[in-house]
């Protein structure tokens, strides 16, 4: 049922634009797991550490990493339409469609 | 046809007019409440305007096209998609429980906090913009297409499974909201909150659903935010708790200190232990300790019939004798949970910021695992309940998908940063106002909700003062009482519920939209009938609505315990049904049908298989779980097991033929050169 037209072979640039955006996905995945679980693993060792207030530990897992993960979904949506401009596969139709 | 840009500026326009029209609405209440009008009515303004108000929305956009019934027309812009995905994803137990889990349990519960969160990068990154360049109904749908019938049906399974246990709880939480504020009978409630969602759902379906989630969003978020803020300004000066929570803290972990070793507490404790002990005799002593604990209450009245003491004590004595549980297998139940209550009111309380402090270092060990696999489990959950990731169609495009759920990631975290910052505002009212209280001279609140049995006190040592270790809390109050714990005006408190309301409401309006979306399409449209008009789909799906929300309805109204649990399973049963065959049907082209159906079902079986073996509710222990997780995570071997089969069972048969390759391709590009953005979606 689905469109034969996309069985066209792919571009060079429209391969090279899946690489570069699986490399953002996994650096990016990676990061957020970094900042979630290194602080919930040594929460103790984090707790030490007082940070304006908190215990470190507690308080990554209660803002920190919350903070962290507003950026790491912004950045990719942003970097996301930088690479789709470059390699030519944005939608170019944003208008709402007829009613 | 009206530009997206137009459209956005059309719809700001009339949230920003909405928005101002709420806030002179509470002002003028405000006002009110000090010109004399009482709480009852007050609590009747804020019910009544709420249900008026998201009638209207839903009856302006009533509609009769599939595509806006299923999808909104795919117009919606992404900063209001995100408010609309947050009202979606904010339940009751994120507005009212989550602040009280945080009181309760202080670092333990930041799991919640990480996995509703943390999931939005999973959404972001690995699902939302390619099923929206799929561009289709439902998940299921997104299921069939990649791997054919079987995972369909699979995916309609999990789908109704996890969203229904969901949508039963939201229907309580209204039921619980209702009869708090306005004085209805709960079941009463649980009903009127049924209407309040089919007003919204039945007529307009997602458009209707989108647009008052909308408004929802507003009110949560004010209604969230003002307590903190006053509650905040009155301990620090400063009306941001987020930031000012720190210092409060640190304040509350000296008192913390203060409190706990002090005499008459470690008295207290010492007296639930001795009470955990005798109750544990008396189950060990059963059926012979009933009857003695039957003669001895006999005995207790006859005494004190005889001393002539007051009506009060012999009425209590008679109905500590009728409340005896009538057999032995009663008993059992009944003693065992006041036990486990005693147990845990006898052992000294966690510092609010301490991780993982157990007895031993083998308590603490399995404390952090099952943090880390709750987080996991909540965190997978989220990027795979079917409600959320159906809001990531409504976009025009793959490029507004990802912004909007940057969006609805933005706003969600508004909510999720301040509730901790609630639970220790909170709990510094209470260990300074409240602790250390005389019992004839308690606050207010504590008997309004005692009544609901919400809060609970109990002198047992017998000095009149109330210590900590006397005072039970119920995770629910703290959001809902915290206006009248700080003595801020009653019609912050009408706020909060309103806030509560449309948290719930808008939790069940996606939740109930999804199953019967799955049944009327997926099952119905799909695989019966796929000759179906669109006014016959529409009907069909209108009845099924209505259906699953009376039957949602009358299983609330029958206060099902153990509701966290049930949410918990929700989030268990999505994680190890849908998120595998979703990832690699994106990510791996060598994924089959074979891999998914095996994945799912597998993944599914060792779920609920797990949670049988060691929840109570099934008559299972943890005594047989595996690595000491806890029920709760279940779906953590759930998803294990869904990846491996997966993997397994897709490599030892064979490759998907090649027009799935393709169909691959057609999901990774927004837009491959000579494709329309809608894809095969305009077909109607």
């Amino acid at each position: 049922m689905h469109h034969a037209d996309a069985a066209m072979p792919l571009t060079d640039k429209q391969k090279a634009y899946w690489r570069r955006n699986l490399f953002l996905t996994a650096g990016l995945l990676a990061l957020g797991a970094a900042i979630t679980f290194a602080p919930i693993y040594w929460a103790r060792s984090f707790n030490q550490i007082e940070f304006f207030g908190w215990p470190l530990g507690f308080y990554m897992s209660a803002q920190g990493a919350i903070i962290c993960y507003v950026l790491i979904v912004w950045l990719y949506a942003l970097a996301m339409e930088k690479l789709g401009r470059d390699a030519g596969v944005e939608e170019h139709n944003v208008d709402v469609p007829p009613r | 046809m009206e530009s997206q840009q137009a459209f956005s500026r059309r719809l700001s326009r009339y949230y920003s007019r909405y928005t101002v029209g709420f806030i002179a609405f509470v002002v003028l209440l405000a006002y009110a409440e000090r010109q004399g009008m009482s709480p009852r009515w007050i609590g009747y303004c804020f019910m009544a305007a709420s249900i008026a108000l998201y009638s209207a929305i839903g009856i302006m956009s009533r509609t009769a096209d599939v595509a806006e019934y299923y999808v909104a027309g795919r117009r919606v812009p992404p900063l209001f998609n995100g408010m609309a995905t947050a009202a979606d994803w904010m339940s009751a137990a994120s507005f009212i429980g989550m602040a009280g889990s945080l009181y309760l349990e202080g670092y333990q519960a930041l799991a919640f906090v990480l996995g509703w969160t943390g999931g939005y990068c999973l959404v972001a990154l690995l699902l939302a913009p390619y099923l929206r360049k799929f561009g289709q109904y439902t998940i299921p749908d997104f299921l069939g297409a990649r791997y054919g019938h079987g995972a369909r049906i699979l995916g309609v399974v999990g789908a109704i499974a996890a969203s229904f246990i969901y949508v039963v709880a939201q229907i309580y939480g209204v039921g619980l909201i209702a009869s708090r504020v306005v004085g209805l009978e709960f079941e009463v409630g649980v009903f009127v909150g049924l209407a309040g969602v089919l007003v919204c759902s039945f007529l307009g379906g997602m458009r209707a659903v989108t647009w008052t989630q909308v408004a929802q969003y507003i009110i949560i978020i004010i209604a969230y935010l003002l307590p903190a803020a006053i509650l905040s300004y009155k301990v620090t000066g400063v009306p941001v708790p987020q930031v000012m929570y720190g210092s409060v803290l640190q304040k509350l972990s000296e008192k913390e200190k203060e409190i706990f070793d002090a005499a008459p507490e470690i008295d207290a404790r010492a007296r639930y232990q001795q009470r955990a002990e005798s109750l544990e005799a008396r189950i060990q002593g059963l059926p012979a300790s009933l009857a003695a604990e039957r003669q001895r209450l006999l005995q207790r009245i006859n005494d004190l019939r005889n001393s002539n003491a007051a009506t009060r004590d012999i009425a209590l004595a008679e109905r500590s004798l009728r409340e005896l549980p009538k057999d032995a297998a009663e008993a059992k139940i009944k003693w065992e949970a006041a036990r486990v209550v005693a147990v845990t009111k006898g052992v000294k309380p966690q510092a609010h910021a301490a991780a993982y402090a157990g007895r031993d270092d083998k308590e603490s060990a399995s404390m952090r695992a099952n943090f880390i696999a709750l987080t996991i489990v909540l965190m997978i959950g989220t990027a795979s309940l079917p409600h959320i990731l159906v809001r990531y169609y409504t976009t025009a495009g793959v490029r507004e998908t990802r912004r909007s759920v940057a969006w609805s990631l933005l706003f969600i975290s508004l909510l999720y940063v301040t509730a901790p910052a609630y639970a220790v505002f909170a709990k510094w009212v209470v260990y300074n106002d409240v602790v250390g209280s005389t019992m004839s001279a308690l606050p207010g609140w504590i008997a309004s909700w005692g009544k609901l049995g919400l809060v609970r006190v109990e002198d047992i040592n017998g000095d009149g003062i109330l210590q900590l270790a006397e005072l039970s809390l119920n995770t629910d109050v703290i959001v809902l009482a915290t206006p009248e714990i700080a003595g801020l005006p009653y019609v912050v408190s009408g706020l909060v519920a309103a806030g509560g309301l449309a948290a719930a409401l808008s939790t069940a309006d996606g939740l109930l939209l999804t199953i019967a979306n799955a049944l009327s399409h997926d099952l119905y449209y799909r695989m019966i009938d796929p000759q179906a008009s669109a006014q016959h789909r529409l009907v069909v799906s209108k009845g099924l609505l209505l259906v699953v929300a009376v039957i949602a309805a009358y299983t609330a109204s029958m206060r099902p315990d153990n509701i966290l649990f049930m949410v918990g399973l929700a989030f268990s049963l999505a994680t190890s049904t849908f998120f595998a065959p979703l990832v690699l049907g994106i990510f791996w082209k060598r994924a089959n049908r074979w891999g998914a159906v095996a994945g799912m079902s597998l993944g599914l079986a060792t779920t609920i298989y797990y949670c049988v073996l060691t929840h109570p509710f099934f008559g299972g222990s943890m005594k047989a779980a595996w690595f000491d997780i806890n029920p709760i995570s279940a779906g953590i071997f759930g998803l294990a097991v869904n990846f491996i089969a997966m993997f397994v069972v897709s490599l030892v048969t064979g490759a998907p033929e090649e027009k799935m390759s393709a169909f691959v391709d057609y999901l990774r590009y927004p837009n491959i050169e000579g494709q329309s953005i809608n894809g095969p979606s305009s077909r109607r």
